[in-house]
Protein backbone atom coordinates (compact mmCIF):
# COMPACT_ATOMS: atom_id res chain seq x y z
CA UNK A 1 0.00 0.00 0.00
CA UNK A 2 1.53 3.57 -0.86
CA UNK A 3 0.86 6.46 1.29
CA UNK A 4 1.84 9.94 1.28
CA UNK A 5 1.41 11.70 4.27
CA UNK A 6 2.67 15.90 4.27
CA UNK A 7 2.07 17.79 7.47
CA UNK A 8 2.45 21.74 7.79
CA UNK A 9 5.77 21.84 5.63
CA UNK A 10 7.81 24.64 5.26
CA UNK A 11 10.79 25.34 3.41
CA UNK A 12 13.08 28.50 3.36
CA UNK A 13 15.52 28.96 0.19
CA UNK A 14 18.82 30.46 0.97
CA UNK A 15 19.72 32.68 -2.05
CA UNK A 16 23.49 33.54 -2.31
CA UNK A 17 23.74 36.70 -4.47
CA UNK A 18 27.57 37.58 -4.07
CA UNK A 19 29.89 35.32 -4.55
CA UNK A 20 31.08 36.23 -1.32
CA UNK A 21 28.38 34.53 0.17
CA UNK A 22 29.91 31.19 -0.95
CA UNK A 23 33.66 31.73 -0.05
CA UNK A 24 34.80 29.72 2.59
CA UNK A 25 37.64 31.94 3.27
CA UNK A 26 35.37 35.05 3.44
CA UNK A 27 33.26 32.78 5.88
CA UNK A 28 36.35 32.14 8.02
CA UNK A 29 37.82 35.91 7.85
CA UNK A 30 33.91 37.05 9.00
CA UNK A 31 33.56 34.39 11.94
CA UNK A 32 37.00 35.14 12.62
CA UNK A 33 36.51 38.86 12.99
CA UNK A 34 32.87 38.11 15.10
CA UNK A 35 31.18 39.24 12.24
CA UNK A 36 32.80 42.95 11.29
CA UNK A 37 34.72 41.66 8.20
CA UNK A 38 31.91 40.78 5.23
CA UNK A 39 28.55 41.92 7.04
CA UNK A 40 26.89 40.48 4.08
CA UNK A 41 27.66 36.84 5.18
CA UNK A 42 25.55 36.87 8.40
CA UNK A 43 22.42 37.75 6.62
CA UNK A 44 21.78 35.35 3.69
CA UNK A 45 18.70 36.18 2.29
CA UNK A 46 15.63 33.63 2.48
CA UNK A 47 12.46 32.79 0.45
CA UNK A 48 9.93 30.94 1.59
CA UNK A 49 9.18 28.62 -0.76
CA UNK A 50 6.00 26.77 1.36
CA UNK A 51 4.85 27.99 4.64
CA UNK A 52 2.20 25.14 6.08
CA UNK A 53 1.02 22.85 2.95
CA UNK A 54 -0.66 19.30 4.21
CA UNK A 55 -2.47 16.94 2.39
CA UNK A 56 -2.62 13.39 2.60
CA UNK A 57 -2.79 10.78 -0.32
CA UNK A 58 -3.93 7.12 -0.59
CA UNK A 59 -3.73 4.28 -3.28
CA UNK A 60 -5.77 5.47 -5.83
CA UNK A 61 -5.16 9.63 -5.09
CA UNK A 62 -4.07 11.84 -8.14
CA UNK A 63 -2.98 15.14 -7.04
CA UNK A 64 -2.55 17.92 -8.89
CA UNK A 65 -0.69 20.86 -7.82
CA UNK A 66 -1.99 24.30 -9.36
CA UNK A 67 -0.70 27.69 -9.41
CA UNK A 68 0.87 30.23 -11.19
CA UNK A 69 4.77 30.44 -11.76
CA UNK A 70 7.02 30.58 -8.27
CA UNK A 71 4.35 29.49 -6.16
CA UNK A 72 5.83 26.32 -4.58
CA UNK A 73 4.81 23.75 -6.72
CA UNK A 74 8.15 22.52 -8.14
CA UNK A 75 9.49 22.53 -4.14
CA UNK A 76 6.43 20.67 -2.75
CA UNK A 77 7.34 18.38 -5.39
CA UNK A 78 10.99 17.94 -4.56
CA UNK A 79 9.96 17.50 -0.87
CA UNK A 80 7.29 14.33 -1.75
CA UNK A 81 10.75 13.04 -4.36
CA UNK A 82 12.94 13.67 -0.82
CA UNK A 83 15.08 16.03 -2.59
CA UNK A 84 14.30 19.20 -0.06
CA UNK A 85 14.04 18.13 3.50
CA UNK A 86 11.35 20.41 5.26
CA UNK A 87 12.47 22.66 7.59
CA UNK A 88 9.51 22.31 9.79
CA UNK A 89 6.79 20.09 9.13
CA UNK A 90 6.52 16.54 8.35
CA UNK A 91 7.04 14.16 5.24
CA UNK A 92 6.52 10.16 5.15
CA UNK A 93 6.26 8.48 1.64
CA UNK A 94 5.31 4.68 1.53
CA UNK A 95 6.11 3.02 -0.99
CA UNK A 96 8.59 3.21 -4.31
CA UNK A 97 8.73 6.42 -5.88
CA UNK A 98 9.65 7.92 -9.69
CA UNK A 99 10.33 11.37 -10.25
CA UNK A 100 10.26 13.28 -13.44
CA UNK A 101 11.77 16.49 -12.85
CA UNK A 102 14.25 18.04 -15.11
CA UNK A 103 14.04 15.40 -17.93
CA UNK A 104 17.17 17.03 -19.61
CA UNK A 105 19.35 15.53 -16.76
CA UNK A 106 20.54 12.52 -16.04
CA UNK A 107 22.00 11.12 -20.08
CA UNK A 108 25.42 10.86 -20.72
CA UNK A 109 25.93 12.85 -24.17
CA UNK A 110 28.86 10.33 -24.66
CA UNK A 111 26.71 7.13 -24.53
CA UNK A 112 24.54 5.47 -27.10
CA UNK A 113 21.14 5.65 -26.50
CA UNK A 114 21.41 2.21 -26.08
CA UNK A 115 23.91 2.14 -23.12
CA UNK A 116 22.31 5.05 -21.59
CA UNK A 117 19.47 2.81 -21.32
CA UNK A 118 21.80 0.15 -19.95
CA UNK A 119 23.24 2.71 -17.03
CA UNK A 120 19.73 4.61 -16.17
CA UNK A 121 18.52 0.66 -15.80
CA UNK A 122 21.11 -0.15 -13.63
CA UNK A 123 20.77 3.21 -11.32
CA UNK A 124 17.22 2.34 -10.93
CA UNK A 125 18.24 -0.75 -9.12
CA UNK A 126 16.33 -2.74 -12.09
CA UNK A 127 17.76 -6.63 -12.45
CA UNK A 128 19.48 -7.80 -15.72
CA UNK A 129 16.42 -9.12 -16.90
CA UNK A 130 14.30 -6.14 -16.80
CA UNK A 131 16.45 -3.87 -18.37
CA UNK A 132 16.86 -6.28 -21.53
CA UNK A 133 12.73 -5.43 -21.61
CA UNK A 134 13.79 -1.83 -20.67
CA UNK A 135 15.95 -1.58 -23.80
CA UNK A 136 13.48 -3.50 -26.12
CA UNK A 137 10.77 -1.32 -24.70
CA UNK A 138 12.12 1.99 -25.45
CA UNK A 139 13.44 1.20 -28.36
CA UNK A 140 9.92 0.50 -29.73
CA UNK A 141 8.20 3.62 -28.17
CA UNK A 142 10.83 6.09 -29.35
CA UNK A 143 11.12 4.91 -32.90
CA UNK A 144 15.00 5.71 -32.76
CA UNK A 145 16.03 3.07 -34.75
CA UNK A 146 19.26 3.55 -35.92
CA UNK A 147 19.67 6.34 -33.64
CA UNK A 148 19.59 3.47 -30.44
CA UNK A 149 23.35 2.72 -31.36
CA UNK A 150 24.73 6.38 -32.02
CA UNK A 151 25.78 8.78 -29.40
CA UNK A 152 23.28 11.06 -28.05
CA UNK A 153 25.73 13.81 -28.56
CA UNK A 154 23.94 13.76 -32.18
CA UNK A 155 20.34 13.34 -31.28
CA UNK A 156 18.12 16.36 -31.96
CA UNK A 157 16.54 17.88 -28.48
CA UNK A 158 13.02 16.35 -29.33
CA UNK A 159 14.45 12.51 -29.67
CA UNK A 160 16.37 13.41 -25.97
CA UNK A 161 13.02 13.98 -24.93
CA UNK A 162 11.52 10.96 -26.73
CA UNK A 163 14.38 9.22 -25.07
CA UNK A 164 13.96 10.37 -21.90
CA UNK A 165 10.73 10.27 -21.50
CA UNK A 166 10.48 6.35 -22.87
CA UNK A 167 12.66 5.41 -19.89
CA UNK A 168 10.87 7.23 -17.33
CA UNK A 169 7.78 5.94 -17.79
CA UNK A 170 8.90 2.33 -18.58
CA UNK A 171 9.21 1.72 -14.81
CA UNK A 172 6.82 0.71 -12.66
CA UNK A 173 6.49 2.42 -8.97
CA UNK A 174 3.98 3.00 -6.28
CA UNK A 175 4.58 7.11 -6.33
CA UNK A 176 4.46 8.99 -9.30
CA UNK A 177 5.91 12.61 -9.28
CA UNK A 178 5.85 14.63 -12.50
CA UNK A 179 6.95 18.29 -13.10
CA UNK A 180 4.83 19.97 -15.82
CA UNK A 181 5.53 17.97 -18.79
CA UNK A 182 7.01 19.28 -21.89
CA UNK A 183 5.96 19.39 -25.41
CA UNK A 184 8.86 18.74 -26.87
CA UNK A 185 8.92 16.81 -30.27
CA UNK A 186 6.92 16.06 -32.85
CA UNK A 187 2.56 15.89 -32.42
CA UNK A 188 2.81 12.07 -33.72
CA UNK A 189 4.92 11.76 -30.43
CA UNK A 190 3.20 14.47 -28.17
CA UNK A 191 0.00 11.98 -28.97
CA UNK A 192 1.72 8.75 -28.02
CA UNK A 193 3.16 10.27 -24.86
CA UNK A 194 0.12 11.43 -23.65
CA UNK A 195 -1.29 7.71 -24.56
CA UNK A 196 1.56 6.69 -22.46
CA UNK A 197 1.39 8.67 -19.61
CA UNK A 198 -2.34 7.80 -19.19
CA UNK A 199 -1.40 4.62 -18.77
CA UNK A 200 1.48 4.99 -16.37
CA UNK A 201 -0.87 7.45 -14.55
CA UNK A 202 -3.41 4.30 -14.19
CA UNK A 203 -0.91 2.16 -13.13
CA UNK A 204 0.60 4.15 -10.35
CA UNK A 205 -1.30 4.18 -7.17
CA UNK A 206 -0.45 7.81 -6.17
CA UNK A 207 0.40 10.43 -8.38
CA UNK A 208 1.56 13.88 -7.98
CA UNK A 209 2.02 16.62 -10.61
CA UNK A 210 2.37 20.13 -10.81
CA UNK A 211 0.59 21.76 -13.67
CA UNK A 212 -0.63 24.77 -15.81
CA UNK A 213 -3.06 22.68 -17.58
CA UNK A 214 -6.79 22.74 -16.42
CA UNK A 215 -6.98 19.90 -19.22
CA UNK A 216 -4.36 17.48 -17.33
CA UNK A 217 -5.54 18.59 -14.15
CA UNK A 218 -9.31 17.64 -15.22
CA UNK A 219 -8.46 14.90 -16.92
CA UNK A 220 -5.69 13.11 -14.79
CA UNK A 221 -6.20 14.17 -10.95
CA UNK A 222 -9.28 13.90 -8.72
CA UNK A 223 -7.65 15.98 -6.35
CA UNK A 224 -5.80 19.44 -6.52
CA UNK A 225 -4.33 21.95 -4.48
CA UNK A 226 -4.14 25.45 -5.29
CA UNK A 227 -0.86 27.18 -4.48
CA UNK A 228 0.17 30.46 -4.05
CA UNK A 229 3.41 32.31 -2.44
CA UNK A 230 4.25 29.06 -1.08
CA UNK A 231 0.41 28.94 1.00
CA UNK A 232 -2.61 26.63 -0.01
CA UNK A 233 -5.32 28.59 -0.78
CA UNK A 234 -7.74 26.09 -2.17
CA UNK A 235 -7.95 22.04 -1.43
CA UNK A 236 -10.70 19.93 -3.23
CA UNK A 237 -11.61 17.76 -6.43
CA UNK A 238 -9.42 18.61 -9.72
CA UNK A 239 -12.19 19.96 -11.23
CA UNK A 240 -13.81 22.18 -8.62
CA UNK A 241 -10.15 24.17 -7.64
CA UNK A 242 -9.34 24.33 -11.35
CA UNK A 243 -12.74 26.29 -11.95
CA UNK A 244 -11.77 28.61 -9.28
CA UNK A 245 -8.10 29.14 -10.35
CA UNK A 246 -8.89 29.62 -13.87
CA UNK A 247 -11.33 32.84 -12.76
CA UNK A 248 -8.73 33.45 -10.02
CA UNK A 249 -11.38 33.07 -7.31
CA UNK A 250 -10.24 31.60 -4.11
CA UNK A 251 -12.75 30.65 -1.78
CA UNK A 252 -14.30 33.01 0.97
CA UNK A 253 -12.97 31.37 3.70
CA UNK A 254 -9.10 30.98 2.59
CA UNK A 255 -9.59 34.99 1.90
CA UNK A 256 -10.51 35.58 5.70
CA UNK B 1 15.27 17.35 13.96
CA UNK B 2 15.99 13.51 14.20
CA UNK B 3 14.51 12.80 10.74
CA UNK B 4 17.37 14.38 9.22
CA UNK B 5 19.49 11.81 10.76
CA UNK B 6 16.81 9.47 10.01
CA UNK B 7 17.88 10.69 6.37
CA UNK B 8 21.43 10.68 6.57
CA UNK B 9 22.14 7.33 8.54
CA UNK B 10 19.19 5.40 5.94
CA UNK B 11 21.34 7.09 3.37
CA UNK B 12 24.39 5.30 4.42
CA UNK B 13 23.66 2.20 4.56
CA UNK B 14 21.30 2.32 1.35
CA UNK B 15 24.75 3.74 -0.27
CA UNK B 16 26.35 0.33 1.66
CA UNK B 17 24.03 -2.45 0.15
CA UNK B 18 24.65 -0.62 -3.14
CA UNK B 19 28.65 -0.90 -3.19
CA UNK B 20 28.38 -2.92 -6.32
CA UNK B 21 26.13 -0.57 -8.30
CA UNK B 22 29.19 2.11 -7.14
CA UNK B 23 31.65 0.05 -8.46
CA UNK B 24 30.41 -0.80 -11.65
CA UNK B 25 29.40 3.19 -12.20
CA UNK B 26 33.21 3.38 -11.76
CA UNK B 27 34.03 1.10 -13.94
CA UNK B 28 32.04 2.59 -16.77
CA UNK B 29 33.01 6.08 -15.78
CA UNK B 30 36.95 4.83 -15.77
CA UNK B 31 36.46 3.50 -19.58
CA UNK B 32 34.15 6.69 -20.21
CA UNK B 33 37.06 8.81 -20.08
CA UNK B 34 39.03 7.45 -22.65
CA UNK B 35 35.69 6.40 -25.15
CA UNK B 36 37.01 8.05 -28.07
CA UNK B 37 40.70 7.21 -28.09
CA UNK B 38 42.63 4.74 -29.52
CA UNK B 39 44.65 3.10 -26.64
CA UNK B 40 41.90 3.88 -24.23
CA UNK B 41 43.06 3.21 -20.32
CA UNK B 42 46.59 2.87 -21.45
CA UNK B 43 46.90 6.31 -21.67
CA UNK B 44 47.00 6.97 -17.67
CA UNK B 45 49.65 4.37 -17.97
CA UNK B 46 51.49 5.76 -20.41
CA UNK B 47 51.20 9.44 -18.69
CA UNK B 48 52.43 8.47 -15.27
CA UNK B 49 55.15 6.53 -17.05
CA UNK B 50 56.56 9.48 -18.67
CA UNK B 51 56.63 10.84 -15.35
CA UNK B 52 58.04 8.62 -13.62
CA UNK B 53 60.59 8.07 -15.96
CA UNK B 54 61.37 11.73 -15.96
CA UNK B 55 62.06 12.27 -12.62
CA UNK B 56 63.95 8.82 -12.16
CA UNK B 57 66.25 10.16 -14.35
CA UNK B 58 66.72 13.58 -13.35
CA UNK B 59 66.20 12.83 -9.35
CA UNK B 60 68.56 9.46 -8.75
CA UNK B 61 71.63 11.71 -9.70
CA UNK B 62 70.22 14.73 -7.68
CA UNK B 63 69.76 12.30 -4.36
CA UNK B 64 72.95 10.30 -5.22
CA UNK B 65 70.42 7.46 -4.67
CA UNK B 66 70.62 4.32 -6.80
CA UNK B 67 68.62 4.28 -9.86
CA UNK B 68 67.11 0.87 -9.72
CA UNK B 69 66.13 1.48 -6.06
CA UNK B 70 64.89 5.02 -6.67
CA UNK B 71 62.92 4.11 -10.04
CA UNK B 72 60.80 1.81 -8.14
CA UNK B 73 60.23 3.61 -4.95
CA UNK B 74 59.04 6.25 -7.08
CA UNK B 75 57.03 4.02 -9.29
CA UNK B 76 55.19 2.93 -6.08
CA UNK B 77 54.65 6.29 -4.45
CA UNK B 78 53.78 8.25 -7.50
CA UNK B 79 50.69 6.00 -7.99
CA UNK B 80 49.72 6.63 -4.27
CA UNK B 81 50.04 10.25 -4.70
CA UNK B 82 47.84 10.30 -7.61
CA UNK B 83 45.46 8.05 -5.65
CA UNK B 84 45.35 10.80 -2.65
CA UNK B 85 45.65 14.08 -4.68
CA UNK B 86 42.51 12.80 -6.47
CA UNK B 87 40.52 12.44 -3.19
CA UNK B 88 41.17 15.85 -2.41
CA UNK B 89 40.71 17.81 -5.50
CA UNK B 90 38.30 15.88 -7.45
CA UNK B 91 35.85 14.79 -4.60
CA UNK B 92 35.08 18.02 -3.52
CA UNK B 93 33.20 17.97 -7.35
CA UNK B 94 30.71 14.85 -5.97
CA UNK B 95 27.20 16.18 -5.66
CA UNK B 96 27.89 19.24 -7.60
CA UNK B 97 28.51 17.10 -10.83
CA UNK B 98 25.62 14.62 -9.77
CA UNK B 99 22.87 17.05 -9.17
CA UNK B 100 21.31 15.22 -12.53
CA UNK B 101 21.54 12.10 -11.38
CA UNK B 102 20.14 12.96 -8.16
CA UNK B 103 17.41 14.88 -9.26
CA UNK B 104 16.51 12.00 -11.60
CA UNK B 105 16.73 8.80 -10.06
CA UNK B 106 15.73 7.47 -5.96
CA UNK B 107 19.96 6.39 -5.29
CA UNK B 108 21.50 7.10 -1.78
CA UNK B 109 23.18 10.34 -2.14
CA UNK B 110 26.41 8.92 -0.63
CA UNK B 111 26.33 6.12 -3.68
CA UNK B 112 28.51 9.33 -5.79
CA UNK B 113 31.19 9.66 -2.93
CA UNK B 114 31.84 5.28 -3.34
CA UNK B 115 31.36 5.90 -6.98
CA UNK B 116 33.97 8.18 -7.26
CA UNK B 117 36.23 6.37 -4.94
CA UNK B 118 36.22 2.91 -6.42
CA UNK B 119 37.19 5.23 -9.69
CA UNK B 120 40.38 6.38 -7.86
CA UNK B 121 41.32 2.99 -6.93
CA UNK B 122 40.80 1.43 -10.17
CA UNK B 123 43.20 3.99 -11.80
CA UNK B 124 45.14 3.39 -8.85
CA UNK B 125 45.55 -0.36 -10.27
CA UNK B 126 46.31 0.87 -13.52
CA UNK B 127 49.32 3.34 -12.51
CA UNK B 128 50.76 0.48 -10.54
CA UNK B 129 51.02 -1.29 -13.29
CA UNK B 130 54.00 0.32 -14.42
CA UNK B 131 55.40 -0.65 -10.87
CA UNK B 132 55.32 -4.27 -11.66
CA UNK B 133 56.56 -4.06 -15.33
CA UNK B 134 59.56 -2.15 -13.69
CA UNK B 135 59.79 -4.55 -10.80
CA UNK B 136 59.91 -7.40 -13.58
CA UNK B 137 62.38 -5.83 -15.73
CA UNK B 138 64.52 -4.94 -12.05
CA UNK B 139 64.33 -8.43 -11.37
CA UNK B 140 62.91 -7.38 -7.70
CA UNK B 141 61.57 -9.92 -5.50
CA UNK B 142 57.20 -10.57 -5.95
CA UNK B 143 56.64 -11.74 -2.51
CA UNK B 144 53.02 -12.63 -0.27
CA UNK B 145 54.41 -9.58 1.23
CA UNK B 146 52.60 -7.59 -1.82
CA UNK B 147 49.24 -8.80 -0.42
CA UNK B 148 49.27 -6.86 2.33
CA UNK B 149 48.49 -4.10 0.00
CA UNK B 150 44.65 -4.71 -0.19
CA UNK B 151 44.33 -4.31 3.50
CA UNK B 152 45.66 -0.79 3.60
CA UNK B 153 43.59 0.00 0.33
CA UNK B 154 40.82 -0.93 2.81
CA UNK B 155 41.79 1.62 5.24
CA UNK B 156 43.22 4.30 2.73
CA UNK B 157 39.55 3.93 0.92
CA UNK B 158 37.64 4.34 4.48
CA UNK B 159 39.61 7.70 5.63
CA UNK B 160 39.89 8.53 1.97
CA UNK B 161 35.72 7.84 1.65
CA UNK B 162 35.17 10.61 4.94
CA UNK B 163 37.17 13.09 3.55
CA UNK B 164 35.81 12.68 0.32
CA UNK B 165 32.27 13.25 2.43
CA UNK B 166 33.59 16.06 4.46
CA UNK B 167 34.75 17.67 1.02
CA UNK B 168 31.73 17.58 -1.21
CA UNK B 169 29.51 18.54 1.24
CA UNK B 170 31.22 21.78 1.93
CA UNK B 171 32.52 22.39 -1.60
CA UNK B 172 28.60 22.69 -2.36
CA UNK B 173 28.12 25.56 -0.39
CA UNK B 174 31.43 26.85 -0.04
CA UNK B 175 32.52 26.88 -4.17
CA UNK B 176 36.29 27.67 -3.90
CA UNK B 177 37.15 25.05 -1.18
CA UNK B 178 38.17 22.73 -4.32
CA UNK B 179 40.40 25.42 -5.69
CA UNK B 180 42.11 25.86 -2.33
CA UNK B 181 42.31 22.32 -2.26
CA UNK B 182 44.12 21.79 -5.70
CA UNK B 183 46.67 24.62 -3.93
CA UNK B 184 46.97 22.48 -0.72
CA UNK B 185 47.30 18.77 -2.14
CA UNK B 186 50.44 20.69 -4.82
CA UNK B 187 52.06 21.97 -1.91
CA UNK B 188 51.52 18.61 0.49
CA UNK B 189 53.01 16.47 -2.21
CA UNK B 190 56.09 18.41 -1.74
CA UNK B 191 56.19 18.20 1.69
CA UNK B 192 55.19 14.19 1.55
CA UNK B 193 57.93 11.79 1.24
CA UNK B 194 57.06 10.70 -2.41
CA UNK B 195 59.72 11.85 -4.25
CA UNK B 196 62.45 11.82 -1.81
CA UNK B 197 62.70 9.38 0.87
CA UNK B 198 61.90 10.51 5.26
CA UNK B 199 65.87 9.30 6.09
CA UNK B 200 66.94 11.84 3.20
CA UNK B 201 65.58 14.96 5.67
CA UNK B 202 67.96 15.77 8.16
CA UNK B 203 66.34 19.49 9.27
CA UNK B 204 62.89 19.57 10.13
CA UNK B 205 61.68 16.58 10.76
CA UNK B 206 58.39 17.39 11.85
CA UNK B 207 57.44 17.84 8.43
CA UNK B 208 57.58 13.99 8.09
CA UNK B 209 56.10 13.41 11.96
CA UNK B 210 53.00 15.85 11.81
CA UNK B 211 52.15 15.13 8.05
CA UNK B 212 49.08 12.91 8.37
CA UNK B 213 49.52 11.60 4.60
CA UNK B 214 53.22 10.40 5.13
CA UNK B 215 51.27 7.65 7.55
CA UNK B 216 49.23 6.42 4.41
CA UNK B 217 51.64 6.79 2.06
CA UNK B 218 53.92 4.61 3.84
CA UNK B 219 50.96 2.14 4.50
CA UNK B 220 50.29 1.57 0.76
CA UNK B 221 54.31 1.79 -0.63
CA UNK B 222 55.87 -0.63 2.32
CA UNK B 223 54.09 -3.79 1.19
CA UNK B 224 54.77 -2.64 -2.50
CA UNK B 225 58.48 -2.24 -1.48
CA UNK B 226 58.10 -6.01 0.36
CA UNK B 227 58.04 -4.35 3.95
CA UNK B 228 55.41 -5.43 6.19
CA UNK B 229 53.44 -2.17 7.62
CA UNK B 230 54.51 -2.35 11.19
CA UNK B 231 52.00 -2.78 13.90
CA UNK B 232 51.79 1.21 15.30
CA UNK B 233 50.78 2.07 11.65
CA UNK B 234 48.19 -0.21 11.02
CA UNK B 235 46.55 0.40 14.37
CA UNK B 236 47.23 4.59 13.53
CA UNK B 237 45.76 4.69 9.90
CA UNK B 238 42.65 2.38 10.98
CA UNK B 239 41.82 4.57 13.62
CA UNK B 240 42.71 7.50 11.34
CA UNK B 241 40.36 6.01 8.74
CA UNK B 242 37.57 5.29 11.16
CA UNK B 243 38.02 8.72 12.90
CA UNK B 244 37.65 10.36 9.51
CA UNK B 245 34.84 8.32 8.72
CA UNK B 246 32.92 8.97 11.18
CA UNK B 247 33.17 13.18 10.64
CA UNK B 248 32.80 12.86 7.17
CA UNK B 249 29.68 11.44 7.74
CA UNK B 250 28.80 13.66 10.40
CA UNK B 251 29.46 17.02 7.39
CA UNK B 252 27.41 15.08 5.12
CA UNK B 253 24.47 14.75 7.83
CA UNK B 254 24.51 18.33 9.25
CA UNK B 255 24.45 19.66 5.41
CA UNK B 256 21.84 17.11 3.94
CA UNK B 257 19.01 19.29 5.17
CA UNK B 258 20.12 22.64 2.94
CA UNK B 259 22.48 20.62 0.74
CA UNK B 260 19.83 20.16 -2.37
CA UNK B 261 19.69 23.57 -1.87
CA UNK B 262 22.90 24.76 -2.72
CA UNK B 263 23.84 22.08 -5.87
Amino acid sequence: MAHVSVTDVVVNYPVYTTVRQRSIFTYAAHKASFGRVAREVGHIPVVEALRGVSFELNDGDRLALIGRNGSGKTTMLKVCTGLLLPDRGRVDVEGSRAAILNPAAGLDIDKSGAENVAQIGQLLGLSKAVRKRLLDDVAEFTELGDFMNLPVRTYSSGMMVRLLFAIATSVERDVVIIDELIGAGDAHFIAKAQARVSDMFTRAKILILATHSGDIATRMCNRAIWLDSGRPIMTGTAHEVWEAYKEQRPPLEAVA
Amino acid sequence: MASVSAVAIGDLFGSIGRLPLALSLAVDDVHGRYRRTVLGPLWIVLGQAAMIGGFALVFSGLFRMDPQTYLLYLAAGFPIWTLISQFLVDMPFAFIAAKGVIESYELPWLTHIWRRSFAYVLLFLHHLLIFFIAAAVLRAPFTATMLLLIPALCIALIAGAGVGMMLAALNARYRDLQPAMSVIAGFMMLLSPVLWRPEQLHVNQWIVALNPLHYYIKLLRDPLLNVAPTAELWIGTSLGAIALFGLGFLTFLLSRRRLYHWL
